[in-house]
């Protein structure tokens, strides 16, 4: 990498933002040289419209990291913005309109009791830590949270009865999770516990709302998942991928001409890190991160690590799920 | 330090943003405090004439005002277990710091009230503001049994300074609540007088009533109570208006009793010195004293290297106790932890700076050769006929083992050129100079230019190399701060922030690498550069004009014969130059864009008509400008109105031509571009806008 006393002036622009981001919204993740270290890995070239290194550096320069202050600011609106008005709304449709607020604020709390929060996945995975800090933020009480086992009530299976819901007075399931990526995770649980508890109790309501989330992934999931309601926090639309033909990385004219061959320098390294997908899973193309982790959707030149089929030294490593 | 957890030491850089506590564990001072040499006896807080205590921003007047302050004057009796009278007897006053910006001045004016019956408001408020101030230190320095003998003598003198509604109390405590409820009930009528449209305040005391009436009551009580002086302190009076100065200057003209002011401000934010006195105007040295801090620091230098020395060892000591650099068991000196840019023309970073290159293909020598080759054919390269003459001036300049003394050997030959003198023979001269000088490192002509010329050419070979300039060493960041120990803190800290984020780790192992210094200095000057972008269209005007000046400068420091070494510094008549440019160049010099150069006939208020000036070195970098001035260029009426006018946009261009094309080869005076430009601005008889 140009470091050192040459002076160019990309460079020294792109060493400048990440310089602001490290110590700001990155929270000290990415110093220079780690940064250094990490675009060791690509190859240097005089021109530098063919030189990787400037390529994955004006990469990192736009990565979307979301420590954990701005996690726990999202938690928040999930409740405040996107649920407690859902459930309000839902409310209002039966009542008349001369209905006193004060009166549909006390029925809003009332099914908010009858509300339960519950994670994706395995208790030890990221959404059970979101939940966490989704009970700190909205001063919830820890009643109101379940793991997604302790929906059903599987006391007669095998006795000749069937399954059963734990607690019938539960009206709303709230799934919760930090990005909606392809959708296939989400379809996945709706398949394994979403489908199975409305065939059980039609009558119950259920909830997808996951901190970030693909467009097209909301959208596989709201036609092809029974999550009655699917809504992110933050949607990102197709813009958000890294060499989308519309990708805001490259909208100025000047960076324009860069998108396709460093989408080929991600790929090339990508095919070696993870064969499979090596522009992200499911072709996400993403430069987002978290605090707790980084996403797999992202590209794999961000997040991928020494137990890759290439070695690699990540720049926000991803802790995978690893299975024994 | 308490409460300060800090990544940068230099992360704090204005005292206002400072707690007591770190008020006083930073403070630092060139002399004992009772030394005359001091900066807290330049603040002459003990003196009964009143001090205006004037700097730039950053130069240290909030400081110095909060050290002398009463919540510090406590600290330092606590330390030396002294109670708070005696201690203040011993000082001989007692610091009575506010802030005129808390005052909220803005609000003292319009909502269809006149001038003059806001004035009166003002006036009120502020007796108010200062009376109560004046209790509160006064409720301190009462303690004890003497507080029950004085209180109810002191609170009845206090009653009869008023012309109405004496607050009838019979402790300090309850004198200082009751005026509390007088101004909060002064700030309802101002806050709303724009809805209720009226404004019927009832001032129940006359201007300097109390400011003066209290402290001489309070010493009038008992005898032990006098020997020390009631110092009110108003920093940042710029933050009035020119109405509200007048007013603080007839409390400084009417000064009376044991009480005195000490005015901090802005350098330029003094609006007026009239009074309401019958318009009477306070003289400088009769009615009060000035101190003005930076010119203080900039006229010794040696005294403000020290200081800024004691402040960053204070800095560390205090921020950064993981420094080995404390005083105590320090290793190194403090200059020791920055590394310094190279300026040994045998130095070998020279050799590297050309890439171990022939001198033949080095990128000097082609220019040269070039512009020789190029201009040959017309006849205007003096004393040159053929390629062989060319060939002849090259081998006799080429030092192939020091590559900067043969960039200023091309330099001569430029400048030689730029005289109108035979080049085969200067080549000859340059050689037996360059030889004797590589032989001896003696004195002499040939040292003189290199030393005058050595920053412009090194510039121009970090230039011819893309490397980015360098600048970086505590000297040099000391020059850059122009007598304001906040710039240099910001300096420090933007370097400090560059050193750990590139791995480097500052003032702990090694030294802080030139790399990280000279973006650290970047970063200081676009912060410095883009905070004006905040001062609406005068803040534009200022950085118009700055920016075509240091255009100016750049095409003289990267020229091929540069008229003057190290550029950073103008001289301009003050008859010269329209209204508007004019103004820009005095904005430019209250926003310390501009800097005076002292000495000689640069006196902005002496009777001396030409005034000289330079960009504030903290922008430098911006420009790769030199940090070290040496030559001063003369403008000339049209060059003035060029640059400091930003309507002029279409005859600065003509100066830049006219500036480019005299300093670079083949050296020609765009004799029509000037004749035009000069002719074409009314007035300006200087047809030759360099001289000789």
């Amino acid at each position: 990498m140009r470091n050192g006393p040459r002076h160019d002036p990309i460079t020294d622009e792109l060493q400048s933002k990440i310089k602001t981001l490290h110590s700001s919204i990155w929270e000290r993740r990415a110093d220079w040289p780690e940064v250094l270290d990490w675009l060791d890995q690509f190859e240097e070239h005089d021109d530098p419209d063919a030189d990787e290194q400037l390529q994955a550096l004006r990469l990192l320069s736009s990565f979307m990291y979301f420590g954990m202050n701005e996690i726990r600011a999202l938690l928040r609106s999930l409740f405040r913005d996107t649920f407690r008005p859902q459930v309000a709304k839902e409310v209002r449709s039966g009542l008349h309109p001369s209905t006193a607020l004060g009166m549909i604020g006390g029925m809003v709390d009332v099914e908010l009791r009858r509300t339960r929060f519950v994670s994706l996945g395995n208790p030890s995975e990221s959404s059970a830590l979101l939940l966490y800090y989704f009970r700190q933020e909205n001063a919830l009480p820890k009643n109101l949270f379940l793991h997604g086992s302790d929906i059903f009530d599987l006391s007669a299976v095998g006795s000749g009865g069937g399954l059963k819901v734990q607690d019938t007075d539960i009206t709303r399931y709230v799934f919760i999770d930090d990005l909606c990526g392809s959708g296939d995770q989400g379809r996945e649980y709706s398949d394994r516990v979403v489908r199975p508890l409305k065939s059980i109790s039609p009558g119950v309501k259920t909830y997808y709302y996951p901190i970030f989330g693909l467009s097209d992934g909301i959208e596989h999931l709201r036609m092809h998942s029974a999550f009655d309601e699917v809504y992110p926090v933050v949607e990102l639309d197709p813009t958000f991928r890294a060499f989308a033909t519309d990708s805001r990385l490259y909208v100025e004219p000047k960076i324009a001409p860069l998108r396709l061959p460093t989408e080929a320098t991600c790929r090339r390294y990508g095919c070696e890190l993870v064969p499979g997908h090596p522009l992200g899973w499911e072709d996400g193309q993403l430069y987002i991160g978290f605090a707790h982790n980084t996403p797999d959707n992202s590209l794999p030149i961000f997040w991928c690590d020494h137990t890759c089929p290439r070695p690699w030294r990540p720049i926000f490593r991803r802790y995978p799920k690893v299975s024994w | 330090m308490s409460g300060v957890t800090s990544s940068n030491p230099f992360s704090l850089t204005k005292a206002n943003d400072l707690s007591d506590d770190q008020i006083q564990e930073l403070w630092v001072d060139i002399a004992p405090p009772d030394s005359p040499d001091s900066l807290f006896s330049a603040g002459r807080f003990a003196s009964p004439m009143p001090t205006f205590i004037l700097g730039s921003k950053g130069s240290g007047k909030t400081h110095l005002m909060r050290y002398a302050s009463f919540p510090l004057q406590k600290k330092r009796f606590e330390r030396d277990e002294l109670r708070p009278l005696a201690g203040t007897q011993l000082d001989g006053y007692v610091g009575i710091y506010t802030l005129c910006s808390g005052l909220e001045t803005g609000r003292f004016q319009g909502k269809g009230q006149s001038d003059e019956a806001w004035l009166e408001v003002f006036s009120y408020y502020l007796e108010l503001s200062l009376g109560i101030a004046a209790l509160a230190v006064i409720d301190d320095l009462l303690d004890g049994d003497i507080q029950d003998k004085i209180e109810p003598m002191f609170c009845a003198a206090v009653d009869r300074l008023f012309d109405s509604d004496p607050p009838v109390t019979n402790s300090v405590a309850a004198l200082i609540d009751e005026l509390e409820r007088r101004k909060r009930e002064l700030d309802y009528q101002v806050n709303n007088a724009a809805f209720t449209g009226e404004l019927v305040p009832n001032v129940t005391a006359s201007r300097g009533k109390l400011v003066f009436g209290i402290p001489q009551a309070f010493q009038n009580c008992s005898s032990d109570l006098g020997g020390f002086l009631f110092a009110y302190q108003l920093d940042e009076l710029e933050n009035l208006t020119e109405a509200q100065q007048r007013h603080v200057n007839t409390l400084v003209r009417d000064r009376r009793g044991p009480a005195t002011l000490k005015i901090g401000a802005r350098q330029f934010g003094i609006k007026t010195h009239a009074t309401m006195s019958a318009g009477e105007e306070n003289i400088r040295d009769s009615e009060f004293e000035e101190l003005r801090l930076d010119l203080r620091f900039r006229r010794n230098e040696k005294t403000y290297r020290d200081l800024v020395a004691l402040l960053v060892e204070r800095r560390l000591q205090n921020f950064w106790p993981q420094s080995s650099t404390g005083l105590a068991g320090r290793g190194r000196r403090l200059t020791d932890w920055f590394e310094e840019p190279k300026r040994d023309p045998f130095d070998p970073f020279f050799m590297k700076l050309v890439k171990g290159a022939l001198s033949s293909e080095r990128p000097h020598m082609l220019h040269l050769r070039d512009a020789l080759e190029s201009w040959l054919p017309r006849g205007i390269v003096w004393g040159v006929r053929n390629d062989e003459d060319i060939q002849a001036i090259m081998n006799a300049i080429a030092v192939p083992d020091a590559p900067l003394l043969e960039k200023l050997n091309t330099f001569l030959i430029f400048n030689a050129w730029a005289k109108g003198v035979n080049l085969v023979q200067t080549a000859s001269s340059v050689r037996s100079d360059c030889q004797a000088f590589v032989r001896s490192k003696g004195a002499g002509r040939y040292r003189q230019k290199l030393d005058h010329y050595k920053s412009d050419l090194i510039a121009q070979m970090f230039r011819d190399a893309s490397f980015r300039h360098n600048y970086g060493g505590l000297d040099e960041f000391t020059r850059m701060s122009e007598g304001q120990p906040r710039a240099l803190i910001t300096l420090l800290k933007q370097t400090f922030d560059w050193a750990t984020f590139q791995g480097e780790r500052p003032f702990e192992a090694g030294s802080i690498s030139l790399d990280a210094e000279s973006k650290g200095a970047l970063a200081a000057a676009d912060w410095f550069y883009n905070n004006m972008r905040k001062a609406g269209g005068e803040g534009q005007a200022i950085l118009i004009a700055v920016d075509r000046l240091a255009e100016l400068f750049r095409i003289n420091r990267f020229a091929d014969n540069p008229i003057e070494c190290s550029l950073i510094g103008f001289s301009v008549s003050a008859r010269v130059g329209s209204k508007t440019s004019q103004r820009t160049l005095r904005l430019a010099l209250d926003h310390s864009f501009l800097v005076e150069i002292l000495g000689g006939q640069s006196e902005r208020n002496s009777e001396q008509v030409t005034g000289k000036f330079q960009i504030n070195r903290m922008l430098v970098p911006k420009w790769g400008l030199a940090t070290g001035r040496r030559g001063i260029k003369p403008l000339s009426e049209a060059e003035m109105n060029a640059v400091f006018d930003p309507e002029m946009g279409e005859a600065f261009e003509k100066v830049k031509a006219d500036w480019t094309s005299r300093m670079n080869a083949p050296f020609e005076r765009a004799r029509r571009a000037s004749k035009d430009f000069v002719n074409g601005n009314a007035g300006d008889s200087q047809d030759d806008l360099f001289g000789d």
